[in-house]
């Protein structure tokens, strides 16, 4: 994996005639989603878990960002992404893929749009590589004190909202979701995927992300 | 000709000290490092830093991988630790993560690690890492693979892990759950049956083994059958090699017709 081939340097500019979807969408593979290798699915869909995951992982990232939905319309723009995520109903689409949603799509997620999101979120988490490591800092330090969450006031901010987004979004009545009706659970995802995302904020974490999201799925 | 290159991030600093394979390097050139003679692996908060060579950078770049690839799906791995070689895990408790270093790997003499403590020498050195500090290390290990004036055979296989990596201790649990859970009930189920009293057979008074031969009524199935010139009738009291396969006998087909 050499440097080249990674991070979103690697991104250049396109043309973006919408008439030429699919065009523009193989020139995007060509660019955009170097270095993300295709796996071995059947139906080159992502796989439930990759969904749930993609998922909430931008949700940390709106909790962690107030503007955060601003910045994926820019982010859009920024990545060129619009052959793959044209609008933000079409992006609110495929962030219903997740089948945990309260308005589930029950609709696949191709590997192009996987990896749209993908590139997508490592762009979001490396705006806030600064902020996520403070975060994880603090709480390593409540830990060590027997301190809870609610005496850093960013920490106890970022997990509430947390709270918010999950469960006014995700449904309730699904078995999957029935581990995360207390709020120490909750917490305890919040930052599980603080440090998931932190991880995906240095040179090679698009791909580390991308084949995580396939981890135990291939053959 | 000796280069040393330095990965430097807040809480993890690598250092590589090595020889370059040309002899002559243009000017102005960043000269390529291939041979590696020393490694040095620095944590902040540590006393000193962790000193090898080839084998520790593999192995630390390898136990690094696998250990984010980990953290980042949330799947565990399959593959049971090698102890001669580098392990990072999350830890059990209190999370952050466990550095497990084989005092095999590391230069002997050079580190305070290796240093025998009271005549006993450590067979691995124990770290107890943070979140930052494994990102820091992911990070500088990620700079060093993408640097191709360094050690330019060095690859990092980010790649997703098959299923019969991770599914393996996932199918011994699952699978071992009910089979434990049958052997469980059968035992169970076999000493409260143990413990329950075998019925006594009592035998019949034999007052009553005499009686038929005199008083009881002869069921027609177990009578003698008729001789006689009418036709057989089929019935359900019938012998058995009659009622089954009975004669067609000419007065005998008006009773069967419809």
């Amino acid at each position: 994996m050499r440097l080249n081939d990674m991070g979103l340097q690697s991104i250049s500019l396109m043309d973006t005639d919408k008439t030429e979807m699919q065009g523009a969408t193989a020139q995007m593979d060509s660019y955009a989603f170097a270095g993300l290798v295709d796996p071995e699915m059947p139906g080159q869909v992502c796989p439930r878990r990759t969904r749930i995951q993609l998922d909430w992982m931008l949700l940390a990232l709106e909790a962690l960002d107030l503007n955060a939905t601003e910045n994926i319309i820019v982010g859009l723009h920024e990545l060129q992404l619009q052959p793959v995520i044209k609008s933000r109903v079409h992006l609110w689409q495929l962030r219903n893929t997740n089948p945990l949603r309260r308005f589930s799509q029950r609709q696949s997620l191709s590997l192009t749009e996987g990896k749209a999101l993908v590139v997508l979120a490592c762009y979001l988490a490396r705006r806030q590589t600064s902020t996520i490591r403070q975060l994880l800092r603090a709480d390593e330090q409540l830990k060590s004190k027997n301190l809870s969450a609610e005496h850093h006031f960013r920490l106890a901010q970022y997990l509430e909202r947390f709270r918010g987004h999950f469960l006014s979004r995700m449904n309730a009545n699904r078995t999957a979701i029935a581990p995360y009706k207390s709020s120490e659970a909750l917490n305890d995802l919040a930052l599980s995927l603080l440090g998931q995302i932190l991880f995906c904020t240095g040179t090679a974490g698009m791909q580390r992300l991308w084949s995580s999201l396939f981890d135990g799925e291939v053959a | 000709m000796p280069i040393q290159r330095q990965y430097s991030l807040p809480d993890c600093v690598l250092t590589l000290d090595g020889l370059s394979n040309l002899t002559e390097s243009a000017a102005g050139t960043r000269p390529e490092l291939s041979v590696l003679t020393r490694f040095e692996c620095y944590f902040a908060g540590e006393k000193a830093p962790l000193v090898g060579g080839r084998e520790l950078l593999d192995s630390l770049i390898a136990a690094t991988n696998t250990c984010v690839q980990g953290c980042i799906s949330g799947v565990k791995s399959a593959l049971k630790a090698d102890d001669s070689k580098v392990q990072l895990q999350p830890a059990k408790e209190g999370g952050g993560f466990d550095l497990r270093v084989p005092a095999a790997l590391l230069f002997q003499g050079t580190s305070a690690f290796s240093s025998t403590e009271e005549g006993l020498e450590k067979p691995a050195v124990e770290l107890h890492l943070s979140a930052v500090q494994v990102f820091d290390l992911m990070e500088a290990v990620d700079q060093l693979t993408a640097d191709q004036q360094t050690l330019p055979e060095l690859q990092v296989a980010i790649q997703p892990r098959s299923r019969r990596d991770v599914m393996s201790t996932q199918l011994v649990l699952e699978q071992s759950a009910p089979i434990a859970l049958g052997a469980a009930s059968v035992a169970i189920a076999a000493a409260a049956v143990f413990f329950i009293p075998a019925p006594k057979v009592q035998s019949p008074p034999k007052e009553l083994q005499t009686q038929p031969s005199t008083g009881l009524p002869v069921s027609p199935a177990t009578a003698p059958p008729k001789t006689g010139t009418s036709a057989p009738v089929l019935s359900p009291t019938a012998p058995p090699d009659q009622s089954v396969t009975p004669a067609p006998t000419p007065s005998a087909l008006p009773t069967t017709a419809p």
